[in-house]
């Protein structure tokens, strides 16, 4: 080939390829360079042009889509070939485009091939192909590519399908959380509202129950000056019957008192509960308190008309430090909580027998910022359906007159004007366990 | 000697006339009863001062309240002793009470056995 032609030659794949690439190459000068009907594949599978304007059409499509986005274009030359009378020839670029956008950047390896046809003097385009080389190593066919963008979907599932799973289970424990807060809200206004009830109440039969427990008390009084003036009468049969039937109603009289005096340390609770202990508060050896109140619980219980056997286990944490708090109210939870255990295992000995050993372990621990006591028994436990009655005003499981359903009452009373909580947690059978946490005051 | 008791409730009447009642039946003690702060007032005018030596009352009472009463004795009888008996055994009442110049503070229900001691040492002194 003569020199004129071969740079004719190299001067029209030159002008190809930067009509290809770049967005200034005349496009209406293209017809110098390229057969009117050229006919070429893009990359694409709607690319399959036919003529001069298609293929200036799909430039035009090209340069409207890169506008907003930063292209670099890289060609080089794999192989080449001008075919016999030296009036044809093809080429083959890899033709490696790299996108830039505002977050990251894409490399698309592409290949061109050309091929250019020598008439009336001209080199000019007849035909290409671009076609975008895929990761499909010995996979002709393109299963494996298939495969692998169905694992890559498949795992882009997975993680937002995991994802979603633990966002759901986020809600849940939210909405929990609000139900739980809910139910304390509510039950903490019912309680507010039955503060203000019971005290008044309280107030209200205080004064007719001093009157009941004052006249019984005179009357047994009297009753003792009579027996006294009686004796100084001669005996007879009606002498000895007044004297029994005084006996009798000395005893009512009795009976009138001893329930007075219950109803009267009820009304005493009840007035305790919406008004609060008198005590001030100061910085507490909490563990010395709990030495000191567990053992008077247990030597209170055991001269009780019904003691029981119990192993009392300790385990009080050394690092406690003082604690600030109403020592006055909090022996009271402290005492509350002990005798609760032990009545309920008692209740479990006369249900199970000798067999059952009563255990009661208190632990404290000091959790940096807030302390922890435990009071654990392995009594009957406590069902379910009745934990979250536990701390309202009058429940009580205990029968007769035994219990007047305000020590645990009481108990979450003062715990909560410490800022603290009380959690209850039990095993019907097994074990009750009684949770307090205190925030620590650092002073 | 006399003295005064003053308390809405009727039935505080019989329940001191038979507390004391050997102290009044032997003379040494007389007992009048005041249903309200105003009757207790115009008992005390009526009878003239030297009569009751001893006022107790209760605080919380329709009309009149006990440390109102308290009060009116204080400037128009200075030398009558006022004590007070009430159910609410709280700090306020009970700090009012002795700057009004009350002698003492009783929280129902009422420690007789303390009473009669406050009665006795009256009686003794006279």
């Amino acid at each position: 080939m003569d020199s004129l032609k071969e740079k004719l030659l190299s001067e029209a794949l030159q002008k190809v390829l930067d009509m290809t690439v770049t967005d200034d190459f005349l496009l209406d000068t293209i017809g110098d360079y390229v057969v009117s009907d050229v006919m070429g594949f893009g990359t694409t599978v709607d690319e399959k042009i036919t003529g001069l304007e298609g293929f200036k059409k799909l430039l035009e499509d090209q340069r409207e889509q890169s506008r907003e986005i930063a292209i670099r274009f890289n060609t080089s030359l794999i192989h080449q070939r001008i075919f016999a009378n030296e009036n044809a020839a093809y080429f083959s670029h890899d033709f490696i485009i790299t996108i830039k956008t505002e977050s990251d950047e894409n490399v698309l390896p592409l290949r061109f091939s050309t091929v250019f046809e020598y008439l009336d003097q001209n080199w000019k385009l007849v035909h290409w192909h671009g076609s975008q080389a895929v990761d499909s190593e010995r996979d002709t066919w393109h299963r494996n590519e298939l495969v692998k963008k169905n694992e890559a979907l498949q795992k882009l599932v997975d993680e937002k399908t995991a994802d979603l799973i633990q966002k759901n289970a986020e809600l849940k424990q939210a909405i929990l959380t609000l139900k739980e807060t809910q139910t304390q809200l509510l039950q903490q206004e019912k309680l507010a509202s039955l503060g203000q009830l019971t005290a008044g109440i309280a107030h209200e039969i205080k004064n007719p129950l001093n009157f009941v427990n004052n006249f019984s008390e005179l009357s047994q009084d009297f009753i003792d000056e009579i027996a006294e003036e009686l004796e100084k009468l001669q005996d007879s049969s009606e002498k000895e019957n007044i004297q029994e039937l005084l006996e009798d109603v000395k005893s009512n009289l009795g009976k009138i008192r001893h329930h007075g005096s219950r109803a009267d340390s009820i009304v005493k609770s009840m007035l305790m509960h919406s008004r609060g202990g008198s005590g001030t508060v100061e910085p507490t050896d909490l563990n010395a308190l709990i030495k000191e109140y567990s053992n008077l619980a247990f030597h209170g219980m055991r001269a009780s008309p019904n003691p029981i056997n119990v192993e009392i286990h300790l385990d009080l944490d050394e690092n406690l430090g003082l604690i600030t708090l109403n020592a006055e109210d909090f022996s009271r939870v402290v005492l509350n909580l002990i005798k609760n255990a032990f009545d309920a295992m008692r209740d479990k000995i006369s249900m199970v027998g000798s067999n059952y050993k009563a255990k009661l372990e208190i632990r404290t621990k000091n959790l940096t910022n807030r302390v922890l006591v435990v009071v654990e028994d392995n009594g009957p436990g406590v069902p379910e359906d009745i934990r979250d009655k536990l701390l309202m005003p009058f429940f009580t499981t205990k029968k007769g007159t035994e219990g007047t359903g305000l020590g645990l009452s009481i108990t979450h009373d003062i715990i909560k004007s410490h800022l603290g909580t009380l959690e209850i947690e039990s095993t019907v059978g097994v074990f009750t366990r009684f949770t307090i946490e205190l925030p620590i005051n650092k002073t | 000697m006399k003295i005064l008791i003053v308390d809405d409730e009727q039935d505080v009447e019989i329940m001191f006339l038979q507390k004391f009642r050997r102290e009044i039946k032997s003379k040494l003690l007389e007992v009048e009863f005041a249903f309200s702060g105003q009757e207790a007032l115009e008992y005390l005018g009526r009878s003239g001062s030297p009569d009751v030596v001893y006022v107790f009352s209760d605080i919380n009472m329709p009309g009149m309240s006990g440390l109102e009463l308290l009060e009116n004795i204080k400037s128009r009888f200075p030398h009558i002793q006022v004590s007070m008996i009430s159910a609410y055994g709280d700090k306020e009442n009970y700090n009012k009470a002795i700057k009004s110049g009350a002698k003492g503070f009783f929280t129902k229900p009422v420690d007789f056995e303390s009473l009669k001691n406050e009665i006795a040492e009256l009686l003794t002194d006279k």
